[in-house]
């Protein structure tokens, strides 16, 4: 150290300064000693000792390059992180921490794959995407999504594999979404994909779902419901009686068009029924809405 | 979620326009039919104005701003009817955003940024479609009633001159929109036409 009562100005520093390393690969660094330095610990760089967490390097390792300058290698890096130190035997003995540094080791990001979104009708849109690899280091994942005319907000992934984009996805346009992923060892860019938003929407499940006998005819019940926003929706209806556990399956091909009733027939008379309904875009785009609340109701008499 | 809608830089990107002419029709259509929908935005503005009198409603619709008319915009060539739309609903744009800026920011009016992002993709649409068609969307000179979407500000108008004022615009924007639905929906039978 070169005075006191000021910032203690080291008297060498490791290159590179914030080493990050591919894993398995060959590292280098060196650590070159101040000249004024080399008087105050009557030593020069043949002096300087090499450590990864405290523990001396092997000088198989250690190569000394001029009267300032020392090397060290590693090779086949795999330690996520190693702390490596610069040290020098003063006076020959007294071992002195002249500079030191963490050494990173991971993988540059892979290229995400698998990447879809979903909308979640009057909510938000999400996007979701396979990382590959673990990088073992700090890697952002941005989600970019534009129009030809526009571009819209980044979204910055927490954890790297989805991001629920800020704003509202607009139905009837195409978007072009893709995922760059970048970290001290690269960056990728993953395919695009080109979308438009309404054929991702996951809707809202059927509301107001009611059911109603009929007293001509004890073996229907007709049901009601609603279904969310403005767009044509099919249906699946799905059945059971109160005491079974199974449920039974209204033939998709016979709800595949947009509708807000249905009556379900060869019904047991005096016996009660539950329901429940989702919907999806007419033309099966987009996903399955969750399960509208259950209802239910019971058969007439037979007479 | 507030529909939080920040389009950044308006740059011409090199992102894809769909290739379909009959997708994008269709998708302009659907555009359409929601923006010509006075439910979309004239109707919760009216509510939340307390404009929702017979009386307030007759004014509304008296002089509407004028937009180009349906006749008109189907006189015209297809280059200069997209060019006439994107221009339009550029204007159209900019009253939303000014309308905005009017408007209470503490009563919710999540239609109205809504329909901004609705025209914003209209226009996207125009962009797209004119590409395909190999048009330039060259700023058309106003037509004879195309000076649409500019509410008079000669004198500064009163609270509620104001307000009317932005009632007929909207009452106007979405007569447009129904009018250019039609065109588009006169192209689709056409194309459809053709193909037969």
């Amino acid at each position: 150290t070169e005075s006191i009562g000021q910032l203690l100005e080291p008297c060498g520093y490791i290159y590179p300064e914030f080493p990050v390393v591919q894993r398995g690969s060959n590292f280098t660094a060196i650590c070159v000693l101040k000249e004024e330095c080399l008087q105050q610990y009557y030593a020069n760089a043949s002096f300087i000792v090499w450590k990864t967490n405290h523990v001396a390097v092997p000088k198989e390792q250690v190569t000394v390059i001029n009267r300032t300058t020392s090397s060290v290698t590693f090779t086949d890096m795999v330690l996520q992180t190693v702390q490596l130190t610069c040290n020098v035997l003063s006076f020959g003995q007294i071992e002195q921490n002249v500079y030191g540094t963490t050494v990173l080791s991971g993988f540059p990001p892979d290229i995400p794959t698998n990447l879809s979104c979903i909308v979640n009708e009057g909510k938000n849109m999400l996007c979701h995407w396979d990382p590959g690899r673990e990088t073992y280091l700090e890697t952002n994942y941005t989600l970019k999504s534009e129009w030809p005319t526009e571009k819209f907000p980044d979204c910055h992934s927490k954890h790297g594999t989805s991001c629920m984009v800020s704003f509202s996805p607009i139905y009837f346009v195409n978007i072009e979404v893709w995922v760059e992923a970048e970290n001290a060892l690269g960056k990728v860019s993953s395919e695009a994909i080109n979308f438009d938003p309404v054929d991702k929407v996951k809707h809202i499940p059927p509301y107001n779902l009611s059911v109603s006998n009929s007293e001509e005819l004890s073996s229907i019940l007709k049901l009601t419901w609603n279904n969310s926003g403005s767009l044509r929706l099919k249906s699946d209806i799905q059945y059971r009686t109160r005491d079974a556990s199974t449920w039974i399956q209204v033939p998709l091909e016979d709800t595949a068009s947009s509708r807000t009733s249905f009556t379900i027939q060869d019904l047991k008379p005096f016996t009660e029924y539950v329901f429940r309904i989702r919907t999806i875009k007419e033309d099966g785009k987009g996903y399955w809405s969750d399960w509208s609340e259950e209802a239910s109701g019971v058969t007439y008499e037979d007479r | 979620l507030a529909l939080s809608l920040l389009f950044l830089s308006v740059a011409r990107t090199t992102r894809r326009c769909p290739s379909s002419f009959p997708q994008l029709l269709s998708q302009l259509q659907s555009q359409a039919n929601i923006t010509g929908d006075t439910g979309s935005l004239l109707e919760p503005y009216i509510r939340l104005q307390n404009l929702n009198t017979p009386t307030l409603r007759a004014a509304c619709a008296e002089f509407p701003v004028t937009f180009p008319s349906e006749d008109t915009l189907r006189a015209l060539s297809k280059p200069r009817f997209l060019s006439t739309v994107q221009a339009t609903l550029g204007r159209v744009l900019q009253q939303l955003s000014a309308l905005a800026q009017r408007f209470p920011k503490t009563r919710a009016f999540p239609e109205l940024e809504k329909t901004r992002g609705n025209v914003q993709g209209i226009r996207n649409n125009v962009f797209c479609i004119a590409q395909l068609l190999n048009h330039s969307l060259e700023t058309p000179k106003p037509t004879q009633a195309s000076s649409g979407a500019s509410l008079s500000t000669a004198t500064t108008p009163s609270i509620f001159q104001t307000k009317l004022d932005s009632c007929r615009f909207l009452w106007g924007y979405h007569g447009f929109m129904g009018s250019v639905g039609k065109v588009f929906q006169e192209w689709r039978d056409g194309s459809n036409r053709s193909r037969r």
